[in-house]
């Protein structure tokens, strides 16, 4: 009896338990005889005659066909091959075995000399593919060149297929790499003394752990060589026409002379559909299979890829997808996020410059990488004879910059529908979580392996990246920080307009969603460290959300929470300062400046010692972040003192988008203030301070990292605001750096939009100062041509309309100065102009009906447009533009927040009525008209005085 | 040769590896099985394509789909990985056939039904299908002439179930527990069903047999 049957059979009629026997023993080629059954179990006797004589019937006619192929394809191992001769070879040992067969030395009788044979294991008996296998050999023997084994030919014989090499007296570079590794670790191992001193020939032993040693510096040039080799090689091929198609360690040879061989020319294709019980090897082939490879379409850049993926190995002597990742690899989904981590992360000592070469030869998206082996060839030399590469290492934001430009129609969609799949992978993710919250016993956690979690929190990380992406793309952070404008009334008086800015109806749906999935994230509760660091940065999330839905008090909680978990897993400071900043900002709308100057005073407690301790290394990418947050923090106060004054006790409220409901999305507060003097800042010599920390922590890091585009920006705005207080030469250097950046990256819009703001805001000084000169107006010129193409591009952006609209309003102004009579035009041109910005601000408010700034907005352009009436002499068409104006802002005296500001502009708009009404030669209604103007005055504070009641 | 027989009742040791081991887990169980569902595909191959189609071809199919939808099947195992597995290897044949039959596109609803077409409804043509090809073996075919007709015939007259629990054992070279699990049944109904199917058979043959004697 089999231990088989002992252990099973209590659950199986006894007969059958014997039946298995006798079965197994007839597939084994024996003859069992039926009555030693019959005889040995009486008891069964009479069944075991009956059921046998069956067996033996389906068995011997039935199953025999069966039998055989069960012998040729026994699973992941090759059946052990006995051949002693294939036509002119006679085999004189194996010399090893491969997925797709065995390797030969063999003698050719003819020629006498020493040849490898290959033979396959697994070729079909269909005569397409032994055509194709021959085809493929013959192309195979037709390529000479010193790095590639030479195929001399190629045959069938017995039902073996075969393919005759020159014999190469070495190693694979799979054997060579797990020499080199476990020769590190443990004399364990036997290593062939021949395979030691390849090893050594090579010069790619490993280098002692510590210490930057001569050694390693070898060792990478070594790789270096063998890479440029091995393109050299492919360049060749490629020449002719031939992909390789399965390029990896194991492919190239090593001989005693160090010389790499590659090995198996076009074999990939030549086993193509063929019969495949190689499934270990599938696995060994896959990992460095290129994306389109998996899709069926090689070109030559797949060798380049797989090529970069074997360098990466040699380098780091770590596979460059490991473990976690193999499952896609299997599927066929090497996902387009998945990126190889930078062979400099895994040993530092690596070259940045071989590191850059490795990582552009097996970039995900051929595009990206060398088009041809021979640009990697050359590359690679470059490396070896320190020469500049031509490849460049992608910076972050050039990589963000990308996937911008990747992606033009996700970018530009404001429709929940881009948005769906990432949502759908970050809801799985959350349910597999949620799943194992549910399960939370230990038991669990035992089943699942690490890689199973690993690969989990891996997908989780890569949509909530591609998530962010979106969501940035959508409600740009540079944008939402509301811009402060200020005009000037007809009398001299300043008004003082903060919008924030409002987001479009269908982005803010949008973001009502993305919030949910931040929010299921949030509030997971784990023990996984990295799932605790998501759930804090989707309460951070949520805090931005909220804050452009003008849900300010949700959003301060949010940011509240956020911080409470990064304290809870003893985060560094950093990120706990960046969203102290934030909320600092969101105190800043909600006009609570105390709140504002704590929260980014507390972020400047936490950066302070972290930059002390750092000692100014801006080169350590940790340390530059911080130094940028610092920066950040410093313009940010300034920002505040520079953004009007103390704004606690007014009656203009904060939180005003907390009336609940969609509508509550009102995300515009205006502000108006006695322009007079609220300019100068009380505390100048502060300000000063601030900025000028600012500017040299972003100078010297720009001096760290030139060209970071990021530095650039936030030092063009701090010495923009530096401008402020009447530095025409910081204004110019501010445009000079945004044109800068905008010519450079054309397509990064918060660079043209901040470019546009600060040219069509003029440089001023108390107000009116320069705005007339004509560099203004050249200014305004530029200003208009870049937001009309940002609006173009972005016709769902109201921040960029409005600002368009500001910037026609200013234009407009300097046209009703006269600025642009003077220059030979005519009121027609002025008027023209204001009508073209009332047009687009009508789109504005008909869009957003639920901003009143730009009603207020509106209201003043056609007080605007009126008085251009007024000085080309039309008075009727003036009196009815005003009276048009006036039932606008009568419109907001019912809403609490704005009734104060509607007073401001009705009283400048009635005295305006007024002086028409006397031209017009009404002495009735002119004097109506000032009742009312002195009315309005008299419910808002007289100006001048800083009464806010 | 009992592929299985350390199985619990309750649960698979399939799974358990699965879930603990890593992507080259299911490559060795998949190894493991490869065999046997190379002979199912070998036996239940539509002999129209047998020449086109090649199993090879049809076990790779299989396995990349078997690794695609491995999470899902850890998730919530209704059956053995080797059942489950067993399936999809045999959905792919019927792809195959499909492809190379060239019938013409089905929507989702129909492959669904097309999936859910019985295994067994087919294997009556597989068993002739397969008896027939023995014959080119020339040695004995005169011998086998004989013999595969009557056992061709005896099995066409069986049940349904018999010949199917055959057909499993003997052409697929099934361990009692695989086929048990294969078909639904108890370990001990599937061991039963087997020697009782044996039984028939041998009364059909013997009733072609009872004038040779």
């Amino acid at each position: 009896m089999t231990t088989d049957s002992q252990i099973s059979d209590h659950d199986r009629n006894p007969v059958d338990v014997l039946a298995d026997e006798f079965t197994a023993e007839i597939r084994a080629g024996l003859i069992p005889s039926i009555d030693d059954y019959a005889d040995a179990n009486p008891e069964f006797a009479d069944e075991i005659r009956v059921v046998f004589s069956s067996i033996l019937a389906i068995e011997k006619v039935g199953s025999s066909s069966a039998t055989v192929t069960q012998a040729n394809s026994s699973g992941g191992t090759l059946p052990s091959l006995k051949i002693d001769q294939l036509g002119d070879y006679k085999i004189v040992r194996e010399v090893g075995r491969g997925g797709m067969g065995v390797v030969f030395e063999a003698v050719q009788q003819s020629l006498g000399r020493r040849v490898a044979i290959k033979v396959l294991s697994q070729v079909s008996n269909n005569p397409k593919h032994i055509q194709r296998f021959e085809r493929e050999a013959i192309t195979a023997a037709g390529l000479h060149h010193t790095n590639i084994v030479p195929v001399y030919g190629v045959g069938h014989e017995a039902g073996h297929h075969y393919y005759v090499m020159q014999l190469i007296d070495g190693f694979g570079l799979d054997e060579v790499i797990a020499a080199i590794v476990s020769g590190s670790t443990s004399n364990d191992n036997y290593i062939p003394q021949k395979l030691v001193s390849i090893v050594d020939k090579l010069s790619l032993k490993k280098p002692v752990e510590s210490g930057t040693d001569v050694n390693s510096k070898v060792r990478f040039r070594q790789v270096a060589k063998i890479g440029s080799r091995i393109a050299n090689a492919l360049k060749y091929a490629h020449g002719q026409g031939t992909l390789h198609r399965d390029i990896k360690p194991a492919n190239l040879l090593a001989d005693g002379e160090g010389t790499i061989w590659l090995a198996d020319f076009g074999l990939a294709k030549a086993m193509e559909g063929s019969d495949v019980s190689r499934t270990g090897d599938v696995l060994g082939t896959l990992r460095f299979m290129s994306p389109e490879q998996f899709a069926g379409n090689p070109d030559a850049r797949s060798d380049i890829f797989s090529l970069g993926l074997t360098i990466y190995e040699l380098l780091t002597l770590k596979p460059a997808y490991g473990d976690s990742n193999r499952s896609h690899l299997i599927q066929g989904k090497r996902s387009v996020e998945q990126r190889v981590k930078p062979a400099t992360s895994l040993d530092p000592r690596i070259p940045k410059d071989l590191d850059t070469i490795v990582m552009k030869a097996c970039a995900l998206e051929p595009e990206d990488r060398y088009q041809t082996a021979a640009a990697l060839e050359e590359d690679l030399i470059n490396f070896l004879e320190d020469r500049p590469i031509a490849a460049r290492p992608p910076s972050l934001f050039d990589r963000a910059y990308k996937w911008c430009r990747r992606n033009p129609v996700v970018a530009g969609l404001a429709s929940t529908t881009a948005i769906l799949l990432a949502l759908l992978t970050v809801l799985s993710s959350v349910g597999y979580y949620r799943a194992k919250a549910d399960l939370s016993i230990i038991e669990f956690e035992k089943q699942r392996s690490e890689v199973a979690r690993n690969k989990a929190e891996a997908t989780l990380g890569i949509s909530l990246e591609a998530l962010d992406k979106i969501y940035q793309r959508f409600a740009p952070d540079s944008i939402a920080q509301g811009a402060l404008e200020s005009f000037e009334g007809e009398d001299g008086e300043e008004v003082a307009v903060e919008t924030q800015s409002t987001i479009s109806k269908d982005t803010a749906e949008m973001l009502e969603e993305v919030l949910g999935v931040y929010d299921q994230l949030a509030q997971q509760e784990s023990d996984s460290v990295t799932l605790q660091r998501e759930a804090a940065k989707a309460n951070r999330r949520v805090g931005d959300i909220q804050r452009r839905l003008g849900n300010y008090e949700k959003s301060t909680a949010a940011y509240y929470r956020a911080i409470d978990r990064y304290e809870k897993i003893a985060s560094s400071d950093l990120p706990i300062a960046r969203i102290q900043n934030e909320l600092g900002e969101v105190y800043r709308e909600m006009r609570q400046t105390d709140a504002c100057l704590e929260a980014h005073q507390s972020a400047l407690n936490l950066l302070q010692p972290l930059v002390d301790q750092s000692q100014d290394k801006t080169t350590d990418p940790l340390t530059a972040e911080l130094h940028y947050e610092l920066a950040r923090t410093y313009y940010l106060l300034d920002k505040r003192i520079s953004g009007g004054p103390p704004m606690q006790g007014r009656r203009s409220p904060p939180g005003v988008g907390g009336r609940g409901g969609p509508g509550g999305r009102v995300a515009a507060v205006i502000d108006m203030v006695n322009g007079r003097g609220n300019r100068r800042s009380p505390g100048g010599g502060e300000q000063d301070k601030h900025t000028s920390a600012a500017i040299e922590l972003l100078t010297n890091l720009q001096k760290a990292d030139e060209g970071n585009p990021k530095y650039s920006f936030l030092l063009a705005l701090c010495i923009r605001d530096r401008s402020r207080r009447g530095d025409r030469e910081s204004y110019d250097q501010a445009i000079e750096l945004l044109r800068d950046l905008v010519q450079q990256y054309p397509d990064a819009e918060e660079f043209t939009f901040e470019l546009a703001e600060t040219l069509s805001r003029g440089f001023r000084r108390g107000g009116r100062g320069n705005s007339s000169s004509s560099t203004h107006q050249e200014n305004l010129t530029e200003s208009l041509a870049l937001l009309k193409r940002l609006v173009e591009q972005h016709p769902n952006v109201p921040t960029y309309m409005r600002s368009l609209a500001r910037a026609y309003q200013n234009r407009g102004e300097l046209a009703t100065r006269g600025v642009l009579k003077q220059a030979g035009n005519t009121g027609e041109k002025a008027i023209e102009n204001i009508q073209q910005l009332i047009t687009l601000q009508t789109i504005l408010v008909k869009s957003n009906p639920d901003s009143q700034a730009d009603k207020i907005w509106l209201a003043r352009m056609k007080e605007s447009l009126a008085m251009a009436f007024l000085n080309a002499d039309d008075k009727t068409a003036a009196r009815n533009t005003l009276l048009d104006s006036i039932s606008i802002s009568e419109q907001l005296l019912d809403n609490p927040d704005f009734a104060h500001g509607a007073e401001r502009i009705l009283s400048s708009q009635y005295r305006n009525l007024a002086r028409i009404y006397k031209d017009l030669g009404n002495k009735p209604a002119a004097e109506q008209a000032q009742q009312k103007a002195d009315k309005y005055r008299g419910q808002s504070p007289p100006r001048g005085r800083q009464n806010r009641r | 040769m009992n592929q299985d027989s350390t199985n619990t009742e309750i649960s698979d040791p399939d799974i358990d590896k699965l879930r603990d081991g890593d992507e080259t887990t299911l490559a060795e169980l998949f190894s493991h099985y490869q065999p046997s569902f190379k002979r199912m595909i070998d036996f239940r191959i539509d002999r129209r394509v047998a020449g086109r189609v090649d199993s090879g071809d049809v076990l790779q199919d299989a396995y990349l789909e078997i690794s695609r939808r491995l999470p899902d099947f850890l998730g919530n195992p209704k059956a053995t990985f080797f059942v489950w597995a067993r399936q999809i290897a045999w959905q792919t044949l019927l792809m195959a056939h499909r492809s190379h039959l060239e019938v013409k596109k089905r929507d989702a609803k129909k492959e669904i039904r097309f999936q859910n077409q019985s295994m067994t409804a087919n294997t009556s043509a597989s068993i002739a299908f397969n008896l027939a090809a023995d014959i080119t073996s020339p040695s004995h075919a005169a011998i086998r002439d004989e013999q595969t007709e009557k056992l061709h015939e005896a099995l066409e007259k069986m049940d349904e179930l018999d010949r199917e629990v055959l057909a499993l054992r003997h052409f697929e070279q099934l361990a009692n527990k695989e086929v048990a699990d294969v078909l639904g049944i108890g370990k001990t109904a599937a061991s039963n069903r087997y020697v009782r199917a044996l039984v028939r058979l041998k009364d059909i043959m013997d009733g072609f047999e009872k004038h040779d004697d």
